[in-house]
């Protein structure tokens, strides 16, 4: 036991009663209210809620880079002791260079993509501490050997573009780091990267703050990153903290209705559609302009009582360092929990109804060009990406097949080459027995009609420049789906499907809100009664209480109409609650597919294991394995010889000659019945003898 | 029951972008001008010449005269006939006041005579007729034929794409006023020809303002949507494409109004635009050079002060549409 | 134990043109002794200490009341602290005993860990204490025992063997030459496992050695298993 509170430990940031208001036409809006925290020392705070519930404003409030509309309104912020509100711009400034540093969702807004590496993060010592070149190279390459770069000088010699997004956020951090900051903001930094990435991220935000003692404040709206890397956790909602805790007591007994309620709606790994159900919060996030005039939840609370509504609720301590914003937080226990409608899980789906997608070899290249002058007057060999290379799979009726990989590895590709938007360049595709070897504009009507797709932004999902009704009107009278006279009433049937009432039907795309246009996105796909919808991550860009919303919505829509899905995701537990059958794709090649139950068990594909051991998980006490992919996908237009894994393989050196068989012989398909198949080289036996990557406390 | 409560759970637009009826949003889009300042300054400047153009005379209704002035028809016609006064602009623009030339700015002639004694608010009246429409007529045509190629081009693209660009390249080389030139030298000056040379200097930089629109616009979703629902490349181009490239085309094209009007005025000051004597504002500024040294700057400076009050607020207007734009990103 | 791993990071610092009011502020909420005052980048400029918050004797006597308070509104930082020239300080790599004999030598117990100019960290004569504390397994749970011994190879083995050889747990250790008897040395032991009678025992079974005081911390009463 070691104690050292003897020495008085001082926060490094306390928030105290923050106000942050916005200027705008109609007057100031107050997007954060009464606001307080502190962060001590080496400890990790991580700020969680739903889009727009203020997580950013307040980050940016700790350095008052508001903008111009941005003002704090009331409360104090110490830094230090020292008060951060009403210092002078230039002293911000030095604040933000030596003792505070931000890093940002998206790397690229803290390189500069036109320096080198090199000489961005030396400028950082020579300009702020008059370091000579040289040292300052040198300190550059031990910050980066200690945020696990591999090959720091030769980093230090490219530019931005020319390293990974992860290694991009990885050169961002160690820049923070430099200047050994007291305070760390980091807005969401690893909602852009791959699991994989993340977790490594994750693992070094962890480390730093170990060693450097650092103070971070920690955006994210995943609640399992927050359960990896927070010491303590507050929950926004509406622009308040509703709930404040230490991530066990928040996890193991939430007391806000909100805290329950996000923890509810997001899948737990291994659990499926037919064995539980995700209950979506119902209502929306009130917008700043429009708040309750009392507790701001009420209008989506169950417990909502009419005390609620008389005045703003305080937030109140419910039990030493737990802080609730709620006037039953005593009474009210998660576990006791009942939804308002009875859901019950969905029935499963028999995996051996008729094949209704037959992919056979398909390989997708895209032809880049080449840089020789020899391109010029077209000698020079054409390159090829492989973005989908010799993938195989066959799809039953009325089942759902995700497809989970790092971003990369040709899981939209293949998407669209099905559906047609790309040309493939080899192998087939059947479909109901016709073939689908052709791009989209030269198919039948009827195979286009049967054929659907659901994407993933949901801002670019519809067209701006139309109603609604007119965008779902399209593919009825296109597919000639009811006659013309029955249009309308049918395109209100479509918005009813998805929850959505009539009066969306004149609404213009920008009046509606992510999820509202996802549902809307899903209608279309689904108006044409297809017997085959392809979605590429419907749900990742959503907040977590929509993106259940919208799974449930998807799920029963497809029992209804018998419709068979292929579903990309890049994140493990959506895919597997929703899947009936999981591939995994690394590199343009699925190297496991089967079950999904049997996916998330061992034996499984060594990458597969490390895809898993990544996951993050909104659960402290789940134990993962430590399993970490080191380096980056390489590239498609030249990938590895024989197992395309093998460059990152963790569990090659279990094989004889620590796996030169896996450098030169393409592995086999290892068949581990039913329809569970391993591409790898180590025995079956052997993998079966893996630890679970993942294991569970109860249960 | 589905009521939108219990539905998505984010957060609303905020309530003002819930606009529903055609009125309420042709209203959005007015405000603009209570919104920037700018933009209502180059609403005034502009809105100043248009009216002088609808009023200049009394045949707002019978078109066929300011087809006269555009065809030039027979002078003394013009010069006597009451269709060509308006109690805006009491005189004809070719009607000549003997003994009375180069005069300044009296209650007779508000802004004074030009040096063959005719009226020269008359005149400017009435080519601002001329100016406002063949301006705006000449930057269509160029919006119609680049656009179509841009569109094309980058929708496409490949060899399309190369082939078009390369060839507009071309053209973008060359000096505007050179273009100009050559196309009124060889073709004679009239205003289908002055029409003809603007498209033409002009058509390419729209094709690639609309081509790299093009381009980032067919990457979304929608468009996806549009070609797996089997639509065909031209109502994808057309209905799915080109409304969202609205804004900086019509951005763009105010820009052009303005630089069209500014060409007009040159290729008149340089005495290639319309034959005389219509009252086309570059040959005032032309015809008037000659008496500044004679101290009556009178007609040079009026007729320039109208080409930059058009060009100034066209600019203005412009830059409050790209700030507005702005802002809402 | 190096300083860098021992030391405060993110010591409060102020900057050289702010007012005393503030530093005097700082020194007083958070209850601390030392502050150093850092310019941009944190270089070290000095160190502000409670002594120098006040006003000097001779300058008090020459001020009327009026003045007193003009003079202190306008006093920065930077003309009252002690400057980086006549401070000791300390690497990150150096000992915690160069770190403690420094203090005991310029009497001053905190000084800052300088990475070049930049401040790394503070390390004080508190934090020192708070090792010693730690060192002896203050914290631990356990039998606190003092044995003295003979000064002679192998002793100090025979005294841990005598403790581990038992199964039991030695949670902390400290040994020191006896204060006035330079021949002897102090084992502080803090040992878990045992009950105090046994311990006791095995001590008084090891010749030439004492046991010279035994006590429990922090409410330890073994129960054997
Ligand atoms: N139009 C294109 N031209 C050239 N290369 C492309 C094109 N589209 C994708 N690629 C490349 O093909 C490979 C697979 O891309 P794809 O978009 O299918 O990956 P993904 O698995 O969907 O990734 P993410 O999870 O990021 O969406 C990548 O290397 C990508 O850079
Ligand atoms: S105060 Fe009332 S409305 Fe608000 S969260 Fe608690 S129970 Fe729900
Ligand atoms: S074949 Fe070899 S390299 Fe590939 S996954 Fe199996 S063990 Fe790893
Ligand atoms: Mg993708």
């Amino acid at each position: 036991m070691r104690r050292s509170e003897d020495i008085a430990n001082l926060p490094v940031v306390k928030v105290n009663n923050l106000g942050i208001a916005y200027e705008t036409s109609a007057g100031d809006v107050l997007a954060v209210r009464d606001v307080s925290f502190e962060i001590f020392r080496g400890e990790a705070l991580g700020i969680v809620g739903e889009s727009g519930c203020g997580k950013s404003t307040v980050a940016f409030g700790m350095v008052n880079y508001l903008g111009r509309n941005g003002k704090i309104a009331h409360g104090s912020i110490a830094f230090q002791g020292q008060s951060l509100v009403g210092r002078s711009p230039e002293e911000l400034r030095r604040l933000r260079g030596d003792q505070i540093a931000m890093v940002y969702q998206d790397p690229m807004t803290s390189l500069n993509p036109v320096l080198r590496i090199g000489t961005q993060m030396a400028e950082v010592l020579i300009t702020h501490r008059g370091m000579a070149k040289d040292e300052a190279r040198e300190r550059c390459v031990t910050m980066l050997r200690k945020v696990n770069m591999p090959d720091p000088e030769l980093v230090l010699q490219k530019y931005p573009h020319q390293i990974s997004g992860g290694q991009q956020q990885r050169v961002v951090i160690a820049m923070a780091m430099l200047n050994n900051p007291a305070l760390l903001v980091m807005d969401e930094p690893t909602t852009a990267l791959d699991v994989t990435v993340e977790a490594t991220v994750l693992d070094l935000v962890d480390d730093l703050r170990r060693e450097f003692d650092t103070a971070i404040m920690f955006i994210s709206h995943n609640l399992g990153v927050i359960a990896r890397v927070c010491d303590r956790v507050a929950v926004m909602y509406a622009g308040e903290v509703v709930e404040i805790a230490s991530v066990q007591e928040l996890f193991a007994n939430p007391r806000h209705p909100y805290t329950q309620g996000l923890i509810r709606c997001v899948p737990r790994l291994g659990r499926s559609k037919a064995s539980s159900v995700l209950y979506p919060i119902p209502g929306r996030v009130p917008s700043p302009d429009n708040q309750p005039a009392g507790c701001t939840f009420e209008p989506r609370c169950a417990y909502a009582h009419e005390s609620c509504r008389a005045k703003r609720v305080p937030l109140r301590q419910f039990q030493p360092n737990h802080n609730v914003r709620c006037l039953f937080a005593e009474e009210i226990d998660a576990s006791q929990w009942t939804p308002t409608e009875p859901m019950t899980p969905l029935v499963q789906t028999s995996r051996d109804a008729e094949p209704i997608l037959d992919v056979d070899s398909l390989k997708t290249y895209y032809r880049q060009a080449s840089s020789s002058p020899l391109s010029l007057f077209g000698l020079a060999k054409p390159r090829y990406l492989k973005a989908v290379d010799d993938v195989s799979f066959s799809l039953p009726k009325g089942i759902t097949l995700g497809v989970v990989g790092e971003s990369g590895c040709g899981k939209s590709t293949l998407i669209k080459t099905i559906i047609g938007l790309e040309e493939l360049s080899g192998g087939k595709i059947e479909f109901m027995s016709v073939d689908l070897g052709v791009k989209v504009n030269k198919r039948d009507m009827a195979t286009i009609r049967e054929l659907q797709m659901v994407f993933q932004n949901p801002n670019a999902t519809m067209n701006p420049s139309y109603p609604i009704g007119r965008q779902l009107e399209r593919p009825l009278r296109r597919f000639k789906i009811v006659p013309p006279s029955e249009i309308r009433a049918e395109v209100v049937r479509l918005l009813r499907a998805v929850k959505l009432d009539e009066h969306y039907y004149d609404r213009l795309p920008n009046q509606l809100s992510g999820g509202e246009k996802q549902r809307v996105g899903i209608a279309r796909a689904f108006a044409g009664r297809p017997d085959l919808v392809l979605c590429d991550e419907p749900v990742s860009a959503l907040d977590v209480s929509v993106q259940a919303a919208v799974l449930n919505l998807l799920a029963e829509i497809q029992q209804q109409q018998g419709t068979t899905l292929l579903m990309i995701a890049h994140d493990l537990s959506v895919v597997r609650f929703f899947s009936d059958m999981i591939a995994v794709m690394y590199l343009g090649q699925i190297v496991e597919i089967g079950p999904a139950e049997a996916i998330y068990a061992p034996p499984y594909h060594p990458y597969t294991e490390s895809l898993l051991a990544a996951v993050p998980i909104p659960d402290p006490t789940v134990e993962q394995a430590h399993v970490r992919l080191s380096g980056n996908v390489p590239s498609p237009l030249d990938p590895p010889s024989g197992c395309r894994f093998h460059t990152r393989c963790p569990r090659r050196h279990l094989l004889p000659d620590d796996g030169t068989l896996c450098t030169t012989t393409v592995p086999p398909w290892q068949d581990v019945g039913d329809g569970h198949r391993i591409f790898c080289h180590i025995p079956l036996d052997q993998l079966r003898a893996f630890e679970p990557a993942v294991k569970m406390a109860q249960e | 029951m589905a009521t939108a409560e219990q539905t998505a759970g984010d957060q609303l637009p905020s309530p003002s972008a819930t606009r529903t009826s055609r009125w309420q949003r042709l209203e959005a889009q007015l405000g603009l001008f209570r919104r920037s300042r700018i933009a209502l300054v180059g609403l005034c400047l502009v809105g100043f010449w248009v009216v002088v153009a609808l009023f200049a005379d009394n045949c707002l209704v019978t078109p066929s005269c300011y087809a006269g002035i555009v065809r030039g028809d027979d002078i003394t016609t013009w010069a006597t006939s009451d269709e060509y006064r308006s109690w805006l602009s009491r005189y004809s623009p070719v009607e000549q006041f003997r003994g009375r030339t180069r005069e300044g700015p009296s209650w007779d002639h508000w802004l004074g005579t030009d040096t063959r004694g005719r009226d020269i608010w008359a005149r400017l009246a009435h080519g601002s007729r001329l100016i406002l429409t063949l301006a705006p007529l000449s930057v269509m045509v160029a919006l119609l034929v680049g656009g179509t190629l841009g569109l094309l081009a980058g929708y496409y693209g490949g060899m399309v794409d190369e082939v078009t660009m390369r060839i507009l390249d071309a053209i973008i080389a060359f000096p505007q006023i050179l273009l100009y030139l050559v196309i009124i030298a060889s073709f004679g000056a009239s205003a289908t020809n002055v029409l003809i040379a603007i498209t033409i200097a002009g058509a390419p930089g729209i094709a690639r303002l609309v081509r790299g629109l093009t381009l980032d616009i067919k990457t979304r979703d929608y468009v996806a949507a549009a070609q797996t629902q089997g639509e065909h490349s031209w109502y994808i181009m057309v209905f799915e494409i080109l409304p969202n490239a609205r804004g900086p085309i019509i951005i763009d094209s105010m820009l052009r109004v303005g630089y069209a009007v500014f060409s007009i005025g040159t290729l008149g000051f340089l005495g290639l635009g319309l034959p005389p004597p219509s009252p086309d504002w570059g040959s005032i500024v032309q015809a008037g050079r000659s008496s500044i040294q004679a101290g009556r700057p009178w007609e040079a400076l009026w007729g320039s002060l109208a080409i930059a009050m058009v060009v100034v607020g066209l600019n203005l207007i412009a830059d409050g549409m790209s700030e507005e734009t702005r802002r809402y990103r | 134990m190096l300083v860098k791993d021992y030391m405060l990071q993110h010591p409060i610092m102020i900057e050289p043109h702010k007012r005393l009011a503030e530093a005097r502020a700082l020194l007083v909420e958070n209850e601390i002794y030392y502050l150093p005052v850092v310019g941009d980048g944190k270089r070290f400029l000095g160190m502000i200490t409670p002594p120098r918050l006040a006003i000097p004797p001779e300058r008090m006597a020459s001020l009327d009341v009026w003045e007193i308070s003009n003079y202190l509104a306008n006093l920065t930082v930077e003309k009252v602290m002690l400057k980086a020239r006549d401070l000791p300080t300390i690497g990150p790599n150096a000992t915690l005993e160069q770190a403690s004999h420094l203090m005991t030598k310029t009497k001053i117990g905190g000084l800052a860990v300088l990475d070049g100019q930049i401040v790394l960290g503070l390390i004080t004569d508190n934090h020192l204490l708070v090792e010693l504390n730690n060192l002896l397994g203050a914290f631990e749970p356990g039998w606190r025992v003092t044995v003295r011994i003979k000064g002679k190879r192998g002793d100090l083995l025979r005294l841990i063997r005598a403790v581990t050889d038992r199964g039991w747990t030695i949670m902390a250790l400290g040994n020191v030459r006896t204060p006035k008897k330079p021949d002897d040395w102090d084992v502080v032991l803090k040992v878990v496992g045992c009950t105090r009678e046994e311990l006791v025992d095995a001590i008084a079974q090891l010749d030439g050695q004492v046991l010279r005081d035994i006590r429990e911390t922090a409410s330890y009463a073994y129960v054997k298993p």
